[in-house]
């Protein structure tokens, strides 16, 4: 893709920022098994979001399919037959996990868009979800086609491809109940047309939701409906090697586009990984125990918060310094609730302390302590 | 010597090697194996009815071909297990002792060959090291890893004579698994060996094992083998194959793949077994069951799931989807399973874990589904939510179900040590199920039904002998010298370990009774304390073996005189104390048996009494527990009270060095109750800790807590002494009252709660409060049920972890 559509957007959606690969991958997938409705073979949308070891050919050129998501393989292919079956796929976890990323790319791969989204929040209704009506028209002209407004869900099932639903947790349960019938009948009433009134799904629409089981504010979902959903648990990554390749793959995207000359200091980003992956699990890498703050220690706020600092230095002409990166650790930590504050001052006291006295970096972010306080 | 590994450059395939290995026409053939694989066995059934060999070879310590008819005996029901067990003097020249396992299931490739050749009279014959040399390098080798790296945890002898350490940790298949996406070596042999083998040609089935072995094995050098004694192995291996091709027309060789090309080069040159050192071994055929030879629960050996491949090898005959069947089958079983625990899995959720499953074989590029898409549809459909506590309890079912629970059985005939024919056989006459693996409780009223009390003495003469067979879940504690319950309560369970531990005490005696009683003599033999003799007093009496009390009195009256431990000495004279007054509990003689004896402990005691001295505060409390045990005793006829009392005083009020602190509360206590010092009395020596200097002051709680533990009552008979030291305590200022908290609430804690709410009474009435005040809940019944809930997330998170570890 070139660079003024990059451009053009803080955030490229899927489709358009992958476009090469997905017209590679199309050319590979000839003779693989491919279910209806669906642009890419199963084989082919594990590929693109795992990754290829070796570039696929692609006019006259080549195309490097690179690895999207790092973790656990056999939970994509689980993903990937779940959404070939009647059922939809529900992907809970940890805030930061990567679940919309992967409903994104599964979306983007099956059905070349990811835009058909319900962004659930506690004021969704059943209009954001089905349809709703044009009411000048309605009034003009009755209950007629052309005087209906489609939702995500309508045109998931219309156009036969995925229907993204985001938090679904978030709506309350009456409104998510919604689903249940068109997820096992995969037909829906439009009572307005009369005999006329059934949309019929097509073959490739299914439905992936994302729910977060940890966060305030969410409501239960009903076990009608949780018994037409695979679950999948996306599971936050568990080994600093990975974090620190997702922290650098994702900041230098970031970074491409607003601050181009900044590179990515690999040392730090060592320092960030090594310490959001000892605070989430309350162990230091000698296997000291931690005391683990409440608030969540995604990789995804590793990423914001090494993005943030390296915005910091560029703008203001130089280097990260330890003093920025502590502060920003801080205010992520804080996030949730001031009692963890004890605790950031016991990981520096203790971890980065002793850690200090062998390493030069670790050295002066212990120095930056007067910070955590 | 010329290998595979040094001759081949790792990029070329020695094919010529491998159709070498392979030919039904020669005089010598070999067929790779891995343990417990249904492909494996299968593809051997079939060479042996092509090959019909005259002698059959198989990898196993050497020292055990006597057992083979009994292992082929069509009688038997698998698994099966071998036990070895070998003696061998360290370099310091002290005893020491290995052993180790070798699990046969119908499906392991060694089972099928031994059955076969019982079946047709073919000789067949073990050809590894014997286990008494194997033992003995292993143990070497063990040592040369620890100076080296320090003792592991771990570092008990191998466990299994067999296991997958080679291929496992292979670089190459490391790499493979990468390549056809399979999360570890588990999943990737099922992959192309079970799934992809069944339909195999045998030929090609054997050419692509050895090719796997083959490339795994390339990237270990060639010193690494021999330090580690597998070269050691393979050379006697190969001169025992030449010595059976010297005597029979047609040789099959049977052993783990990583050696077959190893050893097919090695047959055409001379070799000769290495020397090595030998101690010695013996070996056993018992039961075994699943859930020992399961991967995940027990060994890293073999294959994990045994029910599920066992049901599997068992459709191969009949079915031509037999692995499509068997997920069929047990996803049915695991979603009737979760039925009966009441979670809501459907029909319809058994429909959609098979398709899941089918689709992620195809996915996979997987002619059938195995155990690995069973367990992802399981997970995909069966778990409804987060992978939390209750999603991991579905996995555990299911898990639990693919291992299954089968318990093995050798027939009589089988050469058996008489122990543990004498245990199953004790076993069953007292009703205790030995035909399974999962824990079983039994409830014994000893005191009323003497079949009861047979059956916990033959749970105690085990626990004796540290066989692992039965736990006292609860019951009179007799080390604590506790009989406040009179029923036993014993959770039990049988398996490969206890009747291995039988086999190795089996040299104590032919029945369990005579072991038991063997080992006390020899405990006796050692020489020991008095409070040790006097223990083993106590193991006699509930092991009903009464013929040694008599003895075991003269060996605690001599070592009294001997014994310059007043702990000890202590010990003796609590234990004799309670044998005496549970007499009836025990079923011991009648008579005061131990009156002349308790005298004497009890003077020697008091004479050492006033020079006691510690400074370990462990101590300090277990010596202050003593002393009520010697305060009854001096009250008994014929006993000097006085002697006790003199000793104590002196004790109490020993200037140098100062007493132990809750010793000398303790003493303080027993004064107070002989009527020796006044309340008044102690209360001063209190005082004298509270207004002591800094370290002096924090001890008050433990001079407390010594007087509590003999003279709790002092608080009750007199209200003067609670008034003191709550006087005292108010004019402490608040930072040394918070020092002194957390031992003066340990001195409380040895109050009932119905004395603390007395107790609280009184302060109330003191302080001029009411008692409803007191009595209000310190916390909502909200904030117990939260604290509650949150005590059993903590304990379902650490045992998660503790089996995760496991």
């Amino acid at each position: 893709m070139n660079n003024t559509t990059d451009k053009a957007y803080i955030k490229p959606p899927v489709e358009i920022l992958y476009d090469r690969q997905f017209r590679a991958l199309a050319e590979w997938d000839k003779g693989n098994r491919r279910p209806e409705g669906w642009r890419l073979s199963p084989k082919a949308v594990r590929l693109f979001v795992l990754g290829s070891k070796k570039p696929l050919p692609l006019e006259g050129g080549t195309v490097e399919i690179d690895q999207k998501y790092y973790g656990d393989d056999s939970l994509i292919e689980r993903c990937i037959i779940t959404l070939a079956g009647n059922r939809g796929l529900m992907l809970v976890g940890e805030p930061g996990t990567a679940k919309t990323m992967l409903s994104e790319l599964f979306s983007a791969a099956i059905s070349g868009a990811t835009t058909n989204t319900v962004q659930g929040t506690a004021g969704t209704t059943d209009d954001n979800i089905k349809y709703s009506w044009n009411y000048a028209l309605l009034l003009a002209k009755g209950p007629v086609p052309e005087a209906l407004v489609p939702a995500p869900l309508y045109t998931g099932m219309e156009s036969g491809t995925i229907t993204r639903f985001e938090e679904i947790t978030r709506c309350p349960s009456e409104v998510q109940d919604t689903l249940i019938s068109v997820m096992s009948d995969k037909v829906l009433q439009i009572p307005e047309f009369g005999e006329e009134g059934f949309l019929f799904a097509r073959p490739g629409f299914n439905i992936i939701a994302t729910a977060n089981t940890r966060d305030k504010g969410v409501n239960e979902m009903s076990s009608a409906l949780k018994r037409r959903f695979n679950f999948e648990t996306v599971a936050p990554v568990n080994s600093v090697k990975l974090e620190c390749e997702i922290i650098t793959r994702q900041s230098a995207a970031l970074l491409r586009d607003t601050a181009p000359e900044a590179k990515v200091e690999p040392d730090i980003v060592e320092l960030l990984a090594t310490t959001f992956h000892e605070l989430r699990e309350g162990q230091s890498i000698e296997g000291a125990k931690i005391e683990s703050p409440s608030a969540v220690m995604s990789t995804a706020e590793a990423v914001s918060l090494y993005y943030q600092s390296a915005l910091t230095a560029y703008y203001y002409d130089g280097p990260i310094t330890m003093d920025n990166l502590a502060q920003n650790i801080k205010a992520a930590v804080l996030k949730e609730s001031r009692d963890d504050l004890p605790r950031l001052k016991n990981y520096w006291n203790t971890v980065v302390k002793n850690r200090g006295d062998k390493d030069k970096l670790w050295k002066q972010f212990y120095e930056a302590r007067k910070w955590i306080r | 010597m010329d290998t595979v590994a040094k001759a081949q450059a790792p990029g070329e395939a020695p094919a010529a090697l491998w159709e070498s290995c392979y030919d039904l026409s020669a005089p010598v053939a070999f067929f790779p194996v891995r343990h417990h694989s249904p492909a494996c066995a299968l593809h051997l059934q079939k060479t042996l009815e092509r090959y019909r060999p005259d002698a059959i070879l198989i990898e196993g310590p050497a020292d055990t071909n006597h057992l083979i008819p009994h292992i082929g005996n069509p009688a038997n029901k698998a698994p099966l297990c071998i036990y070895y067990s070998s003696k061998y003097k360290d370099e310091a020249g002290e005893e020491r002792r290995s052993a180790c396992y070798y699990p046969l299931l119908d499906f392991s490739p060694e089972l099928c060959a031994i059955r076969y050749g019982v079946e047709n009279g073919t000789e067949t014959r073990f050809i590894d090291l014997p286990y008494a040399r194997l033992s003995l390098l292993e143990a070497k080798q063990r040592e040369e890893k620890e100076s080296v790296n320090g003792p592991k945890a771990n570092g008990a002898a191998k466990d299994s004579y067999y296991d997958d350490y080679y291929l496992s940790r292979s670089r190459f298949i490391q790499r493979l698994c990468e390549k056809q996406g399979c999360r570890h070596y588990g999943e990737l042999w099922e992959k192309l060996f079970e799934l992809g083998g069944l339909g195999m040609d045998t030929n090609v089935f054997v050419r692509s094992m050895l090719a796997l072995c083959h490339y795994s094995r390339v990237e270990y050098p060639q010193g690494l083998l021999e330090e580690e004694g597998c070269l050691a192995r393979e050379n006697h291996m190969a001169a025992e194959i030449r010595r059976a091709m010297g005597e029979y027309g047609r040789v099959l060789v049977i052993t783990g793949g990583f050696h077959t090309a190893a050893l097919r080069e090695m047959i055409d040159t001379d070799v000769k077994p290495m020397k090595l050192p030998s101690g010695k071994a013996e070996a056993y055929l018992i039961p075994y069951s699943f859930a020992e030879s399961d991967q995940l629960a027990g060994y890293q050996s073999g294959m994990p799931y045994p029910a599920f491949y066992q049901d599997v090898f068992e459709r191969i005959p009949a079915s031509g989807a037999p692995y499509d069947d068997a997920v069929l089958q047990f996803l049915a079983r695991i979603g009737g399973a979760l039925r009966k625990k009441k979670e809501s899995t459907s029909i319809a959720d058994e429909v959609a874990a098979v398709t899941q499953s089918r689709g992620l074989a195809a996915l996979r590029d997987k002619p059938q589904q195995g155990v690995y898409e069973l367990l992802d549809g399981v997970r995909s459909t069966y778990v409804k939510g987060d992978m939390n506590l209750a999603a991991s309890l579905m996995m555990d079912t299911a898990a639990k179900l693919l291992r299954g629970d089968r318990l093995g059985e050798v027939a009589s005939g089988a050469e058996q040590v008489p122990l543990l024919l004498d245990f199953r056989e004790t076993a069953r006459r007292l009703r205790l199920k030995t035909d399974r693996t999962t824990r079983q409780e039994v409830t014994l009223d000893i005191l009323t039904k003497d079949s009861h009390r047979e059956t916990s003495a033959f749970f105690h003469r085990l626990q004796f002998l540290e066989v692992p067979f039965g736990e006292l879940k609860f019951g009179p504690d007799y080390r604590r010298r506790d009989t406040a319950r009179v029923r036993e309560k014993w959770l039990y369970a049988t398996g490969a370990r206890v009747e291995a531990r039988v086999i190795d005490v089996s040299y104590l005696g032919g029945t369990v009774r005579e072991a038991a009683s063997t080992a006390l003599t020899r405990r006796r033999a050692e020489h020991m304390g008095c409070g040790e003799y006097s223990r083993l007093l106590i193991d006699a009496a509930v092991m009903d073996l009464t013929e040694h009390v008599g003895s075991l009195l003269l060996s605690v009256e001599e070592s009294v005189a001997e014994d310059g431990s007043f702990a000890s000495l202590a010990q003796a004279a609590g234990n004799l104390l309670f044998l005496e007054n549970a007499k009836w509990l025990l079923s011991l003689p009648t008579v005061n048996f131990a009156d002349r004896l308790l005298g004497d402990v009890y003077r020697k005691a008091c004479a050492l009494l006033p020079a006691l001295d510690t400074n370990q505060e462990e101590e300090d409390r277990a010596l202050a527990k003593t002393l009520k045990d010697l305060h009854q005793i001096s009250h008994r006829e014929g006993m000097d009270p006085d002697l006790l009392e003199e000793a104590l005083l002196e004790l109490c009020d020993r200037a140098e060095p100062p007493p132990p602190t809750c010793l000398q509360g303790a003493a303080a206590g027993l004064l107070y109750a002989c009527g020796t010092l006044d309340a008044e009395g102690v209360l001063g020596r209190a005082k004298a800790y509270l207004f002591g200097s800094g370290e002096m002051m924090k001890r008050t709680g433990r001079f407390l807590s010594g007087v509590f533990l003999s003279a709790w009552d002092i608080l009750f008979q007199n209200v003067g002494f609670l008034e003191g030291l709550g006087n005292v305590l108010e004019t402490l200022p608040q930072e040394e009252f918070l020092a002194l908290l957390p031992d003066l609430r340990l001195a409380f804690s040895t109050f009932t709660p119905t004395q603390i709410d007395r107790l609280a009474g009184l302060v109330a009435e003191m302080l001029g409060l009411t008692k409803t005040r007191l009595t209000a809940p310190a916390v909502s019944e909200e904030l117990l049920t939260l604290g509650r809930s949150l005590d059993q997330y903590a304990g379902e998170i650490i045992r998660r972890e503790v089996c995760a570890d496991a």
